[in-house]
C-alpha cells in the first residue's frame, strides 16, 4: 500500500516521458501539440499536489507525521545494500507540498509565456524532470535517493540554461554551471560511500545515530562531503559565481531553479543533516564565516547590477546567505520557515521580472549615498569577487595544462610503442621493439670501444653529464607549481 | 529436424559459436548481393534468440559452471574442447548476440561496397567473442582470443575510415601478438604446475587453487604474465596506445565490439584473479594503482581530444581504470559492481561509438572543428547523444549509476586514497564530455553543415532507443542483473579469499 507514496514524485516523471515518446514519435510537436503538452504537464503535477495534500490532511488529523517509509529494495550486493525509501515527516511534507504548489503555477504561467516557441515540448519535458527531481530530493529517506533527485535537478538545470542552444553564451553558461555543480556532486558522493563505510547504512537516522561514534577526523571528513554538495548547489561561497550566470533560461524557469526552489536544496540537505552536523560543533563557525563571506558577496555585487534579473538573482543570494548563517547559530526552525517564505516572494518576484520595467516608478532608487566611500569595493563588486578568475587560475589552468602535458607524454610514448607511419620521404620510423634491437646492437659497440679502446675516463665522465642533466630536468618540472601540487596530492593519497 | 533438436539439446554452447561461423560463410558465397543485409540482420538476431534460452535455462541459484560440453580433442596434452558458463559469463552472452545486432543493423549504411566479406567478418568475430566467452579449456580459450585477431585485422585494413588503416592493422596485430605470449606462458606454467600431472582444463584449476594452491613465489609470476596478457586487450596504461590508433583507423562496427566488449577484464576476472588468488591479492596495490592511472590519464587525455573517436576511447580507457580498481579490492560489491559496469559498455559504450558513426555518415567527420550546432538538424540523434554520455557519467535513473555505485563503495573500502583520486577523474568526466557536447552540438550551425541533413533512420532510431530503454530498465531495477549473478560471484569470492 505504501508504494503508492512513490507516485508522487514518479507522476511528473512519468509525464516528461510521456512528452519524449510523443517527441520522438512526432505527434505532439509543434503549435498543435502544446495544449495536449501543457495539460499532461499540468495534469501530472496536480496529482502529484493533491496527494501530499492528502498526507498533509492525514498528518493534521493523526498529528504525527509518518516517518521513514521504507518501499522496497534497490540494490543489494555485499556491504552495498540500499533500499528505496521516503521521510514522509514535517521537513519533507512541508517543503514538498509547497514545492509542487510552485511548480504548477510556474506551468500554468509558462503556457502562455513559451506559446508558439520551438522548444515548448522540449521545456515543459526538463520543467517535469525538474520537478520530479525535487520531489524525489525532498521526500528522499536516505542520502542515495536524495543524490538522485539531486543529479537531475543539476542536469535539468543544465537543460533549462542551455535552452536557445544556438547562443553560445548560453551553452557555455550551462557548461559551468554543470560543472561547478560537478565539484558539489563529488562531495556528496564521497559523503555517501563515507557514511556506508564508517555509519554502516544511508539513512537519515543511521547517520545521526552513528556519527558519535565517529573519531572528530572522520566525521570531519564526512560532514564537509555535504557541506561542498550544499554549497555549491546554493551557490555559496566560494562556489557563488555559476548562479549569476544561470539565467540564460526562459523566466519562469529562471523563477523556480535560481529564485525560489532549487537555489535553497543545498539549505534543505543541511536542514535535513541538522541532527548530524550539530554533534560537530566546530563546524558552526565554518559555516558562519562561509554565510559571512556570501552575504558580503552577493550585497557588493548586487549593488553594481543594471538588469532586473541580475539584482534579483544576488538578492537571492544574499538571502541564502543568510539562512546559513542562521543555520550556523541553531536557528533550524527559523531556517525551515525562510526558505518557505523566501521561496513564495521570490517566485512571484522573478515572474513578475519582464513586466518590472511597466510597474516601477519613473525615479528608480539609488544606492545609498554612504557607499560612496566604499569606492575601492566597486570594481570588485562589479568582478563579481574575482571568484571566476581565481577559479580559472586555481583549477581549470592548472587541469588543462596538466592534460596538456599528459596528451604530450601520451604522443611520446605511442610513439616508442609503435613508431610512425610511414612517412611523406618513404621512411618507416621503428618502434620500440626495433629500436631496442638497435640500441642493443650500438651499445654493445660503443662499450666494446669505450672500455677497451678508449680511455675509460671519459666514457665515465659522460655518463655523469647525462645524469646530471636528467636532474635538472626533474628540478625543472617540480619548479612548476602544478606538479608540486600533484605530488603532493599523491603523497596524501598514498598515505591515505 | 527432429534430430537437430536432439543435437542442440545437449550443445547449445557450440551450437552458438558455430552458427555465426556457418552464417559468415553463407554470407560470404551469397549469389545476390542485395540480400546480405538483411541476411546478415537475421543471422544476428537468430544467434540473440539462441543466447537468450541459452540464458534462460541457466539455473542462476546454481554457482558452478552448467551446460558443459566436453570432448578430447589432443589426448598427448590433455587438452579438450570444453564449455560451459556460469553466472559470471552467461550475461555476456546475450551482451554479444545484442551487441552484434544492433553493429549490422546499424552498418546498414555505414559500409559502403563489398558487404559480403564486411559482414562475414563480423559474423566470424562474434562467433570467436561467444567462443571467448565459454571457453572452459585454457587453450581453448588461448586459440578463440588469438583467432580474433584475424577478423579484426581485415576489417581494419580493408574497411577501415582513417588513412593509416594499414598501420594501424598491423601494429594491433603486433600488439595482441605480444600479449598473446605473456598469456601462453601463464597459462602453459600453470598446466604444468598442476599436481596431477599437465592440465589445461579451467574447473580442475580452480579446485587446485581452493583446495590446494601453488606458494606464492610461484603464483606471483603466473599472475604477472596473465596480467600483462590481458592488459593489452584492457587496455591498461601503458599497453593502451593501440587504442586511439585503431578507432581513428577502423570501421565504427569494430570499435563499438572493441569498446563495447571488455575482453580483457573478462580474461583478469575468468583467470587472471582466481588462478593465482594469493598472488593477486599481495600485489592488489598494483592493480588498484594501473587502475587509478587508468581512470586520471584517460580522463586527462579525452580532455584535450576533439575528434569524438579519440575522446571516447580515452573516456573508455578511464572508465576501465575504475573497474579494474574495483576489482583490486576483491569484494563482492567490487565484483557485481565491475560486471554491471562491463554490461555498461555494451549498452552505452558502443552506442556512443554507434553514433559517433551515424554522425560520420551524415558530415564525414567526427571531430567539433567541423561539427557545431548539431542540435539544430539532427535533434534526435543530439538527444541520445547527450543522454547515453550522462549515463557513461553515472546519472541516476541509468544503468551506469548502480554500477558506479558499487564499484565506489568497494573502492572505498579497500583503497581510499585512490578511490578519491579516482572521484577527480569523475569531475574531469563532465568537463571533457559537456565542453565536446558544447561545440560540436550546440551553439550556432557550422555553416559547412546541409539544413537538411537526416536525422536518425528508422532502423537507426530503433537500436538507440532499445539499448537506451535497457540502461534506464538496469538503472531503475539493477538488482535484475546483480541477483541473477550473486551465486557465481560469491562462489568467485569464495575462490579468491577463501573462508
Amino acid at each position: 500500500m505504501n508504494t503508492i507514496y512513490v507516485l508522487i514524485p514518479l507522476l511528473p516523471w512519468l509525464a516528461a516521458l510521456w512528452l519524449a515518446i510523443g517527441y520522438v514519435g512526432g505527434w505532439n510537436r509543434g503549435e498543435a501539440g502544446e495544449r495536449e503538452s501543457a495539460w499532461i504537464a499540468i495534469g501530472a503535477t496536480l496529482c502529484s499536489l493533491l496527494g501530499l495534500l492528502w498526507l498533509d490532511g492525514q498528518w493534521l488529523v493523526t498529528t504525527a507525521p509518518f516517518g521513514q517509509v521504507p518501499l522496497w529494495p534497490w540494490l543489494d550486493s555485499g556491504s552495498y545494500q540500499i533500499a528505496i525509501e521516503l521521510s514522509l515527516d514535517r521537513i519533507g511534507l512541508l517543503l514538498a507540498t509547497l514545492a509542487s504548489l510552485l511548480a504548477l503555477m510556474t506551468l500554468r504561467f509558462s503556457v502562455h509565456y513559451l506559446h508558439r516557441e520551438a522548444g515548448f515540448q522540449r521545456f515543459f519535458m526538463v520543467l517535469l524532470l525538474f520537478i520530479g527531481a525535487l520531489l524525489l530530493f525532498l521526500l528522499a529517506g536516505n542520502t542515495v535517493i536524495a543524490f538522485v533527485g539531486w543529479e537531475l535537478m543539476g542536469l535539468s538545470s543544465y537543460l533549462l540554461i542551455g535552452y536557445s542552444f544556438d547562443r553560445t553564451t548560453a551553452t557555455s553558461h550551462a557548461a559551468q554551471a554543470l560543472i561547478t555543480n560537478r565539484f558539489g556532486d563529488v562531495g556528496f558522493l564521497v559523503a555517501i560511500m563515507l557514511s556506508l563505510l564508517w555509519c554502516h547504512g544511508s539513512a537519515w537516522s543511521d547517520l545521526s545515530q552513528n556519527i558519535s561514534q565517529l573519531d572528530t577526523l572522520r566525521s570531519g571528513i564526512l560532514i564537509t562531503g555535504f557541506v561542498v554538495a550544499a554549497l555549491a548547489k546554493s551557490a555559496l561561497f566560494p562556489f557563488s559565481s555559476w548562479i549569476s550566470r544561470a539565467l540564460e533560461g526562459p523566466t519562469p524557469s529562471s523563477a523556480i531553479f535560481y529564485g525560489s526552489l532549487m537555489v535553497h536544496a543545498g539549505i534543505i540537505l543541511l536542514l535535513r543533516l541538522a541532527p548530524v552536523v550539530e554533534q560537530l560543533p566546530g563546524l558552526m563557525p565554518v559555516l558562519a564565516g562561509l554565510a559571512l563571506l556570501s552575504i558580503a558577496y552577493s550585497l557588493a555585487s548586487g549593488l553594481v547590477q543594471s538588469d532586473v534579473k541580475s539584482t534579483l538573482i544576488f538578492s537571492t543570494q544574499t538571502q541564502v546567505g543568510l539562512m546559513l548563517l542562521a543555520y550556523s547559530l541553531g536557528w533550524f526552525d527559523w531556517v525551515l520557515w525562510h526558505v518557505m517564505l523566501h521561496a513564495i516572494w521570490r517566485a512571484w518576484q522573478f515572474l513578475m521580472a519582464p513586466s518590472e520595467l511597466h510597474l516601477l516608478p519613473e525615479a528608480i532608487q539609488q544606492p545609498p549615498p554612504k557607499s560612496a566611500r566604499f569606492d575601492w569595493l566597486y570594481p570588485i563588486a562589479l568582478q563579481r569577487f574575482y571568484l571566476d578568475a581565481l577559479a580559472t587560475w586555481m583549477v581549470v589552468r592548472p587541469s588543462q595544462a596538466l592534460a596538456r602535458d599528459a596528451s604530450r607524454f601520451e604522443a611520446r610514448l605511442s610513439y616508442r610503442l609503435h613508431g610512425a607511419p610511414q612517412t611523406s620521404n618513404n621512411e618507416h620510423e621503428h618502434s620500440i621493439a626495433g629500436q631496442l634491437l638497435q640500441r642493443w646492437a650500438d651499445y654493445s659497440v660503443a662499450i666494446e670501444q669505450r672500455l677497451l679502446l678508449h680511455n675509460a675516463t671519459a666514457g665515465i665522465q659522460q655518463i655523469w653529464s647525462y645524469l646530471a642533466h636528467r636532474l635538472l630536468l626533474l628540478d625543472h618540472l617540480l619548479s612548476q607549481p602544478r606538479y608540486l601540487v600533484l605530488l603532493l596530492l599523491v603523497a596524501f593519497l598514498i598515505i591515505l | 529436424m527432429n534430430a537437430m533438436s536432439s543435437w542442440l539439446d545437449g550443445h547449445w554452447l557450440t551450437g552458438l559459436i558455430a552458427w555465426p561461423l556457418v552464417a559468415a560463410l553463407l554470407l560470404w558465397g551469397w549469389p545476390n548481393r542485395h540480400q546480405v543485409r538483411p541476411l546478415a540482420v537475421v543471422a544476428t538476431l537468430l544467434e540473440l534468440l539462441g543466447s537468450l534460452i541459452v540464458v534462460a535455462t541457466v539455473q542462476p541459484h546454481q554457482g558452478g559452471f552448467q551446460l558443459m560440453e566436453r570432448s578430447d580433442w589432443i589426448p598427448s596434452l590433455n587438452i579438450h574442447y570444453h564449455l560451459g558458463i556460469d553466472g559470471l559469463s552467461a550475461p555476456f552472452l546475450p551482451a554479444t548476440a545484442l551487441l552484434f545486432t544492433a553493429v549490422v543493423v546499424g552498418s546498414w549504411r555505414l559500409v559502403p561496397a563489398s558487404y559480403q566479406l564486411y559482414f562475414a567478418l563480423l559474423l566470424v568475430l562474434e562467433g570467436l567473442m561467444i567462443g571467448i566467452f565459454t571457453a572452459l579449456d585454457t587453450i581453448l580459450f588461448f586459440i578463440f582470443w588469438e583467432l580474433t585477431i584475424i577478423p579484426i585485422y581485415f576489417l581494419i585494413s580493408l574497411y577501415g575510415i582513417g588513412p593509416q588503416r594499414r598501420f594501424a592493422a598491423i601494429q594491433y596485430t603486433l600488439f595482441m601478438l605480444a600479449g598473446g605470449v605473456a598469456l601462453l606462458a601463464g597459462l602453459v606454467l600453470l598446466a604444468l604446475h598442476h599436481p596431477g600431472g599437465v592440465s589445461f582444463d579451467l574447473p580442475q584449476l580452480l579446485v587446485q587453487s581452493l583446495t590446494q594452491p601453488h606458494p606464492v613465489a610461484i603464483q606471483i609470476p603466473i599472475f604477472l604474465l596473465l596480467l600483462v596478457g590481458f592488459a593489452v586487450k584492457v587496455p591498461l596504461f601503458p599497453l593502451h596506445s593501440w587504442l586511439p590508433l585503431v578507432v581513428m583507423a577502423g570501421p565504427f562496427a569494430l570499435s563499438a565490439t572493441l569498446v563495447g566488449l571488455k575482453l580483457g577484464v573478462y580474461g583478469l576476472i575468468r583467470f587472471a584473479l582466481p588462478l593465482a588468488p594469493q598472488a593477486a591479492q599481495q600485489l592488489h596495490w598494483l592493480l588498484a594503482g594501473l587502475g587509478v592511472i587508468g581512470v586520471i590519464y584517460g580522463a586527462l587525455l579525452a580532455m584535450v581530444q576533439s575528434n569524438l573517436r579519440q575522446l571516447l576511447a580515452f573516456s573508455s580507457m578511464s572508465h576501465v581504470g575504475l573497474v579494474v580498481l574495483s576489482l583490486a579490492s576483491f569484494s563482492m560489491a567490487g565484483l557485481q559492481g565491475a560486471l554491471l559496469q562491463l554490461l555498461n559498455f555494451t549498452l552505452i559504450g558502443s552506442i556512443l561509438f554507434l553514433i559517433a558513426g551515424f554522425i560520420h555518415y551524415r558530415l564525414g567527420s567526427t571531430d567539433w572543428i567541423h561539427l557545431g550546432g548539431l542540435a539544430r538538424v539532427m535533434p534526435i540523434t543530439s538527444s541520445f547523444a547527450l543522454l547515453f554520455g550522462m549515463a557513461s557519467m553515472a546519472l541516476p535513473m541509468t544503468a551506469g549509476f548502480p554500477a558506479e555505485q558499487l564499484m565506489l563503495a568497494a573502492i572505498f573500502q579497500s583503497h581510499i586514497g585512490p578511490g578519491l583520486a579516482a572521484l577527480g577523474g569523475q569531475i574531469l568526466a563532465a568537463t571533457y564530455f559537456i565542453q565536446y557536447y558544447r561545440r560540436a552540438f550546440l551553439g550556432p550551425l557550422n555553416s559547412s553543415i546541409a539544413t537538411d541533413t537526416p536525422d536518425l533512420y528508422r532502423h537507426e532510431q530503433l537500436i538507440v532507443m532499445l539499448f537506451f530503454m535497457l540502461v534506464l530498465g538496469i538503472g531503475i531495477v539493477p538488482s535484475v542483473v546483480v541477483d541473477w549473478t550473486r551465486p557465481s560471484a560469491q562462489a568467485w569470492l569464495l575462490g579468491m579469499i577463501g573462508h
